[in-house]
């Protein structure tokens, strides 16, 4: 038997204002209401609320033989009971199934772990509780912002009681074998380490509707006969969730291959559907993986590149950074979500050079026309963090003169 | 091929561009012959014919000498004439395969000698006469040269998108004739190390250079200047260029109540750009309206990062800059402030602008010109 594994990431980070030098210092928002709301609603319409459609009659037409996974951040619950309840009412709705698997992750969707170990700590339990408020479960699963997986990631996740982590399938590190197994991270005792088969991830997720791939068009059929040659324990699939109707929208047919797709999945006898915990607790370690170095599922580089490789992506983390005592000596509670919102990858993201390779998936992304844009918004809206964090007597600018003789 | 400047004469990017693009076509096996208006400073080529007319004429049409009370000479129109007759007749006894000429003082003898001749006519528009009054106050006889020759002539290069578009409506030019090469650079005459500062004080150098002219926006500049100076006093505004619009600016700048801030340092020979650029911490090109805008290129290439105005053709080509609207003052000088904070900024952006300068070579648009242009209107 070979398990299929799905797990979907749900994400919106908190875009920031348009915010100038000269806003510093004037009490306007960090956040843009307007477009965060914007993007919200059009990727509900687009995406959220159909596809748990789509979900909720797949699980009910295979009689909860078809199962899947999500891991759902913090500042997405938090944006959903700001702009939409319903969306978040919608994923309750589909948990309550019991064919839905929910996992943890750090609440901002951050880099919490290059922070501090205690801040990450922190933005795990705050995510913890706030699935507890929602879903009243404790997820068993541990998943990192972006994937980003070690040897210590893997196993501070083990010490906050988790039973599997989360990594990209990745060849340095997997030399010969096959990701289809589960396997034991070099540093912990029981955790399980569950590894994302890019390859058919990225044919749902990239190239599905790429013209000019040997595989379009991809069919259910196909796809189906595709997994059940591959060999192991699971094949896990870990996709963006926005893949289905947002990266590609519904007239690619994305919508009608996922109707199909367990169908034809369930014609094969030797394959059926399970969610991340229930992998972790049926299948044995085949062996151990070893990642001294932080790794992700991004790009072609699969390491942290994406969001601290230039100069201006390490300035503008280390500044953030720095703030972490002042904030929590501050003891007060906004000053603090403010700052973690301000950790959200996706500001660094924005940020990124590395055009000329990965250029088209990082432009469709980014909110801004250029990376120096992202970087001078963002350093400006800190400085005014700054400025809140520590009110000093502002020191009065000389006014110049005016040389009129 | 028929231009009107050729170096050590220039008064704007039209003398260098002829120099490279030429250079770099000789190299490719291009036959040339150049006709120049004969200029006092001389002309030195070992790779091209150039043939030298009526000695006369000195005075570009960008001509900057404080008796031009109007935007142009009116001596200029009369050695614009002479030039084209005396370049019509010249070319008669000539055999060449196609006529390539620039921007409009050249322009007749380009038409004339296509008739005589039965030779394909290309033109090269630089800027067109909209671009240099800012749209105010176009000379009519100008606009009527440039309709004629856009009229006229088999292929039309421009050096941008924008320029294209401003043919096509304003003068309902052919889109199907028109062919967009940008420009390049040659990146060897300009330093990627900074300057070593002569001077005392520690403040930073914000660069305009260009013609004072409405169509430079050097106006703005000194609006967002003002702006920057409200939030950051230890920075000095460097304008270089001359032109009808210097006793204004200083007015403003007075006005403004910042003229301890700004210095002008008149025309910046060639050999003293590399140096100037080297200093500044940043470069702005404010155009109002820019076919391309070779300044920011030679910054760039000088690891000085960058601010252009949308409305300049190199926006087109460049991603390692700012872009900002000429008018929008309070943006470009929050870009000015953020590359002055911000030495990562500073450093990202030079750095990787410097390497994407390096990939604009003449050798390429040359190859361009040659197979986009010249093999299309012979075969």
């Amino acid at each position: 038997m070979t398990s299929i594994c799905m797990y979907f990431q749900v994400h919106q980070p908190f875009r920031l204002s348009k915010y100038s030098f000269f806003d510093i210092g004037s009490k306007k928002g960090y956040f843009d209401e307007r477009r965060n709301k914007e993007v919200f609603d059009k990727v509900t319409k687009k995406c959220y609320l159909p596809a748990n459609q789509v979900l909720k009659e797949l699980i009910e037409q295979h009689d909860g033989k078809f199962r899947v996974s999500f891991s759902i951040t913090g500042v997405f619950v938090d944006q959903c009971l700001k702009y939409n309840p319903k969306v978040l009412e919608s994923f309750i709705e589909l948990f309550d199934t019991g064919c839905v698997d929910i996992l943890d992750e750090t609440y901002y969707h951050s880099l919490a772990f290059l922070i501090s170990k205690e801040d990450f700590k922190e933005q795990v339990k705050q995510h913890r509780d706030m699935i507890k408020e929602h879903f009243n479960y404790e997820p068993k699963i541990f998943r990192n912002t972006e994937a980003m997986y070690s040897n210590d990631i893997a196993k501070a996740a083990e010490d906050l009681g988790y039973k599997g982590v989360i990594a990209e399938g990745w060849h340095t590190y997997l030399g010969w074998r096959s990701p289809n197994y589960v396997y034991r991270p070099t540093t912990c005792k029981k955790a399980k380490l569950l590894l994302r088969n890019y390859q058919l991830s990225d044919d749902i997720g990239f190239r599905f509707s790429n013209r000019g791939w040997a595989g379009f068009p991809l069919t259910a059929d196909k796809y189906a006969d595709w997994l059940s040659s591959n060999q192991g324990q699971t094949i896990n699939l870990f996709i963006d969730y926005e893949t289905f109707g947002e990266h590609q929208w519904e007239d690619t047919g994305i919508f009608d291959f996922l109707r199909h797709m367990p169908g034809e999945v369930f014609k094969h006898p030797h394959l059926d559907f399970r969610t991340t915990s229930e992998i972790v607790d049926k299948y044995e370690s085949m062996g151990e993986i070893d990642v001294p170095y932080i790794c992700s599922w991004a790009d072609m580089d699969r390491d942290l590149s994406a969001w601290l490789e230039n100069d201006m992506q390490k300035e503008a983390f280390e500044s953030v950074k720095n703030l972490e005592s002042q904030v929590k000596k501050s003891g007060d509670s906004e000053l603090l979500d403010t700052w973690r919102r301000l950790q959200i990858s996706d500001h660094f993201y924005y940020m990124c050079t590395k055009w000329f390779s990965d250029g088209d998936i990082h432009k469709y992304f980014n909110d801004y026309s250029t990376p120096y844009d992202a970087f001078t918004n963002y350093m400006n809206v800190l400085s005014d963090f700054k400025e809140r964090l520590a009110p000093s007597p502002q020191a009065e600018t000389p006014v110049p003169v005016p040389i009129t003789e | 091929m028929l231009g009107w400047e050729f170096p050590p004469f220039r008064s704007g990017g039209l003398g260098t561009h002829i120099y490279h693009l030429t250079k770099s076509m000789a190299k490719l096996g291009m036959d040339i012959t150049f006709l120049l208006p004969k200029n006092p400073m001389g002309v030195e080529c070992d790779y091209m014919k150039i043939v030298e007319i009526d000695p006369s004429l000195m005075i570009g049409p960008y001509s900057l000498t404080t008796e031009v009370k109007e935007n142009y000479s009116l001596s200029l129109f009369d050695d614009v004439w002479k030039y084209n007759m005396i370049a019509t007749q010249y070319a008669a006894k000539l055999d060449f395969d196609l006529i390539h000429c620039h921007d409009w003082m050249t322009s007749m003898a380009g038409v004339n000698i296509k008739r005589e001749k039965k030779k394909p006519l290309i033109i090269t528009i630089h800027s067109t006469e909209y671009d240099r009054s800012g749209c105010l106050c176009p000379n009519q006889w100008i606009v009527d040269r440039e309709q004629h020759v856009i009229d006229y002539a088999d292929l039309i290069i421009t050096v941008s998108q924008r320029m294209k578009q401003q043919l096509i409506e304003r003068y309902n030019a052919d889109p199907g004739k028109i062919v967009v090469i940008y420009n390049a650079i040659d990146t060897n005459g300009f330093s990627a190390s900074r300057a070593v500062r002569s001077f005392a004080g520690d403040y930073k150098i914000v660069l305009f250079l260009g013609r004072l002219t409405i169509q430079k926006g050097p106006d703005f500049f000194l609006k967002a200047a003002k702006k920057v100076l409200e939030k950051e006093q230890n920075v000095r505004f460097v304008i270089g260029g001359k032109g009808d619009m210097y006793p204004q600016l200083i007015r403003e700048a007075i006005g403004l109540g910042i003229m301890d801030k700004v210095m002008f340092l008149g025309f910046v020979p060639d050999e003293e750009l590399p140096k100037l650029y080297a200093l500044s911490d940043v470069y702005v090109l404010p155009s109002v309206s820019e076919p391309f805008g070779i300044t920011a290129l030679e910054a760039i290439a000088s690891k000085t990062p960058t601010i252009i105005s949308k409305q300049s053709g190199v926006s087109e080509v460049l991603n390692h800059v700012f872009t900002v609207d000429f008018w929008d003052v309070n943006e470009m000088a929050n870009k000015i402030l953020a590359l002055l904070k911000y030495d990562s900024l500073h450093n990202t952006m030079s750095g990787n602008g410097h390497k994407e300068v390096s990939r604009y070579t003449w050798g390429g648009i040359a190859n361009e010109t040659i197979e986009r242009a010249y093999n299309r209107v012979l075969h």
